[in-house]
């Protein structure tokens, strides 16, 4: 790829971060809601809401405040968020932690798994265990993630207390109540314990769409006439697996990768609040709520900075794993 | 020795505030008689006057806080706090007399769980949320003054005060011996500070009724001396009432932070240094705030609580919330919903404690559209909703009827009221006929003579299952009359912007939730004179129900304005500006393991200071 080509790529960034966070922006604007009229108290008077917005800046006209927005985000100011009571960036440097350990490790091990379900399906195409694992990853693909991590919850954590299970799993929050008394390895061991059924989730819904994916792509490359030349060669079964079907079936999961790198960032709303995880996807739903124009903005502005990240690095993946895409420029 | 424990006293003792426990206890009522055998043969085994203390493992040192603070402010207060825990805990521990022979209650930590983070933090200055305001009062800060069982003020921050003859002015003598978690002693300028800022418009306190007739800013406060202040107004009743709910804020440190900027201060939220029972030691957004035993908590108050540490826990989801009170992740289920409650009663390891508290659901009818104009239709729409089976049905029982704002268990409260307007089909439908709405066509829908069928769109917000069910519920019941009610659910910001805004007031009808203070003043919500306020959506404008509300905000004495109570209910009754629906009861799920928790319409961390937990069922 030519370094004109990579510069337009990054090119990309700069201008569709401005864009989303201007038309963000103006659909929070255009939503109806009051921040200051949403602190809903018995007491509450015009009086009291006319301050409140002055106090938080919202009186001025939309122009100005946007411009204001603008300005800081060039210095690096984030603004302060209304319902969390402190700075945005402070916000997303206490949240974001949060969200990558949950779902980086769900990420690594959903491809993990997924790729290899995805191709043991797809050599194994037409028989009866690519059937019954069809019927399972559909089953987790197709059912919400919502439902899912409840009755994890129910099963792991109610039914295992209540049937004397030797581990009962905790359900909610990131640590343990007494962390910070224990030593290094109990402490790293907690965590592990708080991450697996949040993990187990996502990890379970996202399997289902890499490895159905990956079964059709390695179905299709495991028919393509290079491979039957591979094999009328002599090579090895997993020579040929690994060497031809795998490198050209695994091409797709890049693209695929590329768009959910966002969800590192960006969150998962359901399971973060069914196991109570404080995360991203938790605290856009509370600003939206909110009209916490401040915290939606720099989330919005954060996730959409690792999206194009993401798809610009997807892009140059394929062009150096794909020689047909190098070919055309 | 006397074996009459505070606990055993406690429950013996009854109370005028009501509390309702459910719940079969009976590993717990074991472990009880067990641990009271036990102190008895501990004791019969010394002999005597002599007593030896049991061991007690409790935490009585400090781990430093300020080097994980945000540089500033936040680094350089905690910095405070931990020089100053650091001091308190260089000493051993001794337990104030009062509290020697129970030396084994200390210790522990309870862990409380609740769907919604401290919104407003530890911000007395700007706090709507009700969850935050307990922590003020029970936990981290201290309030002038606390009610008792009999809703009767008794000194807390304050040891003492005295109204004058005119009652123009109370002057408040603080406790000496508080102090705010960095050393300062807790003093009158504290006090004086506090007013100055809640009075002061520009600092946006929310309730700001509660200043209406105190003379505010500068001119409304004088301190004495170091430890007493005078505070100016006009006579007028409840004047103590915000003095048990606003807490004293620290002088030294946010003396010098404009008005405006206080609740955006990151005192609030990520390093407030309180003077109350239990000293901050973290915040994590979203997920939980730690609080450890304040070992210098005034022995006048009990000294410092039983427990160890307290640990508030953000859990957005009800089913987990359910799930880790059955497991033993937390101590206490805060506002568990009614259809969860059977489960929690049944458990062996958990109870349910249900409470009238101070909320109570109404259907807001818009008195600027027609046919709601009319009171006749309003009481028709009332005697055809059945409030009894909503009671049953979406309460499972724990609530009841309700025929005003006064809670049941207010010392204004009008019984003779109980009964008004049951559920009677028929008579509505009379009272529809005599206001000209019948069924013309037949269709099952009655038209006014216009041929206007009578349509009412009933708007609640999005994620309320309460206000759901009541909208699908009297959606039914008033079609048996011949109305059609179309629910309609919006999202709490639009639904604000709708209904609060003065200028646009634009729905027919509202399921609502109201939440009055013990200080009953209902002049935002039925007030002719306040119509341009936010809260005033029904546009009733009765000039009785304006007097009756006027008296209720001026007499102070009890027995007067019990009878202005009465007549406000009354007439409130007559001119049906809502209907009323019930009083929900509050219900908490609370493992048994944890006691001396008391909890009532005053505050569910009411006894917060006095929690205990058995040493052998200690995380």
């Amino acid at each position: 790829m030519s370094g004109r080509g990579i510069a337009l790529l990054l090119l990309r960034l700069p201008v569709t971060v401005f864009g989303v966070g201007t038309l963000l922006f103006l659909l929070l604007q255009l939503a109806p809601g009051d921040p200051a009229r949403l602190l809903l108290a018995p007491g509450i008077s015009e009086e009291v809401v006319a301050q409140v917005r002055a106090n938080y800046g919202l009186d001025r006209p939309i122009a100005e405040q946007y411009l204001r927005w603008i300005g800081a985000l060039a210095r690096g100011d984030l603004g302060w968020s209304i319902s969390a009571g402190r700075p945005v960036a402070s916000v997303i440097a206490e949240l974001l932690p949060s969200t990558l350990l949950l779902v980086a490790p769900s990420l690594l091990l959903a491809f993990l798994v997924g790729t290899a379900i995805g191709t043991w399906q797809g050599i194994r195409a037409g028989r009866a265990d690519d059937g019954i694992l069809n019927g399972v990853t559909l089953f987790f693909h197709a059912i919400p993630s919502y439902w899912l991590a409840v009755m994890l919850v129910l099963l792991f954590a109610v039914q295992a207390d209540r049937w004397g299970w030797p581990i009962v799993l905790p359900v909610s929050g990131t640590r343990g109540v007494g962390y910070e008394d224990l030593g290094f390895l109990q402490q790293f061991a907690d965590r592990v314990r708080h991450l697996l059924l949040p993990v187990a989730t996502l990890t379970l819904v996202m399997v289902g769409a890499i490895s159905r994916q990956l079964r059709t792509s390695v179905a299709e490359a495991a028919a393509a006439d290079y491979v039957r030349a591979a094999r009328a060669r002599g090579l090895s079964e997993a020579r040929v697996v690994l060497r031809h079907v795998l490198r050209t079936a695994l091409l797709p999961l890049i693209t695929l990768a590329g768009i959910l790198l966002p969800l590192a960032v960006g969150g998962a709303v359901f399971v973060e609040t069914v196991f109570a995880w404080p995360g991203m996807g938790r605290a856009l739903v509370t600003a939206v709520g909110a009209r916490d124009a401040p915290l939606v903005l720099g989330i919005g502005f954060v996730t959409t900075v690792v999206v194009v990240i993401g798809n610009v690095a997807a892009d140059l993946a394929l062009r150096w794993a794909d020689p047909r895409i190098r070919a055309d420029g | 020795m006397d074996l009459a424990s505070p606990l055993i006293a406690a429950e013996a003792a009854p109370s005028p505030m009501p509390r309702i426990r459910r719940a079969s206890r009976p590993r717990s009522e074991g472990r009880r008689a067990l641990f009271a055998l036990t102190l008895f043969a501990g004791v019969a085994a010394c002999g005597g006057d002599e007593e030896v203390a049991p061991p007690v493992e409790i935490l009585h040192a400090w781990t430093p806080i300020a080097d994980a603070a945000p540089a500033g402010f936040c680094s350089e207060a905690l910095a405070g706090v931990d020089a100053w825990m650091a001091g308190q805990t260089a000493r051993p521990f001794e337990a104030p007399a009062s509290r020697a022979g129970n030396r084994e209650r200390y210790g522990g930590t309870a862990v409380v769980g609740s769907i919604q983070e401290l919104l407003d933090g530890m911000s007395a200055f700007t706090y709507t949320d009700y969850i935050s305001n307990q922590h003020h009062q029970f936990a981290n800060l201290m309030t002038l003054v606390e009610y008792d069982a009999e809703v009767t003020p008794r000194p807390y921050l304050a040891e003492s005060w005295e109204l004058s003859d005119d009652g123009s002015e109370v002057t408040f003598r603080v406790r000496p011996d508080v102090y705010w978690h960095d050393g300062e002693r807790t003093d009158a300028y504290d006090v004086a500070f506090t007013f100055e800022r809640v009075t002061d418009a520009e600092t946006a306190f929310p309730n700001s009724t509660f200043w209406d007739r105190y003379v505010r800013g500068a001119e409304g406060v004088e301190v004495v001396d170091s430890l007493t202040v005078r505070l100016r107004m006009e006579p007028h009743a409840g004047w103590i009432d915000p003095w048990r709910t606003v807490a004293i804020m620290p002088e030294h440190l946010l003396g010098d932070v404009a008005a405006a900027e206080l609740g955006q201060h990151p005192y609030m939220r990520v390093c407030p240094v309180g003077n109350g029972p239990f000293v901050f030691r973290e915040h994590r957004l979203d997920e939980s705030w730690s609080f450890q035993a304040n070992p210098a908590f005034p022995e006048s108050l009990g000294g410092r609580p039983w427990l160890d540490r307290y640990v508030f826990r953000v859990i957005p989801e009800e089913t987990t919330l359910l799930a880790e009170l059955l497991t033993g992740g937390i101590d206490v289920f805060l506002k568990a919903r009614p259809d969860q409650a059977a489960r929690i009663a049944e458990d062996a390891d958990t109870e349910l404690v249900g409470f009238p508290f101070r909320e109570v659901n109404f259907i807001s009818w818009n008195h600027r559209r027609p046919p709601l104009d009319d009171a006749r239709v309003r009481r028709a729409l009332t005697l055809a909703t059945d409030r009894g089976a909503l009671v049953d049905a979406l309460l499972e029982g724990y609530g009841r009827v309700a025929n005003g704002t006064v809670p049941p268990f207010h010392w204004g409260y009008d019984a003779s009221l109980e009964g008004a307007d049951t559920f009677d089909p028929d008579a509505a439908g009379r009272l529809l006929d005599e206001a000209g709405w019948t069924d013309r066509d037949g269709d099952g829908v009655r038209e006014g003579t216009d041929g206007t069928p009578l349509e009412i769109t009933l708007t609640y917000n999005a994620g309320n299952l309460l206000r759901e069910q009541i909208a699908e519920i009297l959606q039914a019941q008033l079609a048996e009359v011949g109305v059609r009610l179309t629910p309609e659910v919006l999202e709490i910001p639009t639904l604000v912007a709708r209904v609060l805004d003065p200028g646009l007031r634009d729905f027919d009808a509202l399921v609502f939730g109201w939440v009055t203070e013990f200080r009953l003043d209902d002049r935002n919500l039925f007030s002719g004179q306040r119509l341009g306020q936010p809260y005033a959506f029904t546009g009733v404008s009765d000039a009785e129900i304006d007097r009756l509300l006027e008296g209720v905000a001026e007499v102070d004495d009890r027995a007067e304005a019990t009878g202005i109570l009465r007549s406000y209910q009354q007439r409130v009754l007559e001119v049906q500006p809502v209907t009323f629906l019930f009083f929900p009861e509050r219900l908490n799920g609370v493992r048994t393991r944890l006691n001396g928790a008391e909890m009532d319409a005053r505050g569910d961390l009411l006894s917060l200071r006095e929690w205990w937990i058995d040493p052998a069922e200690r995380r």
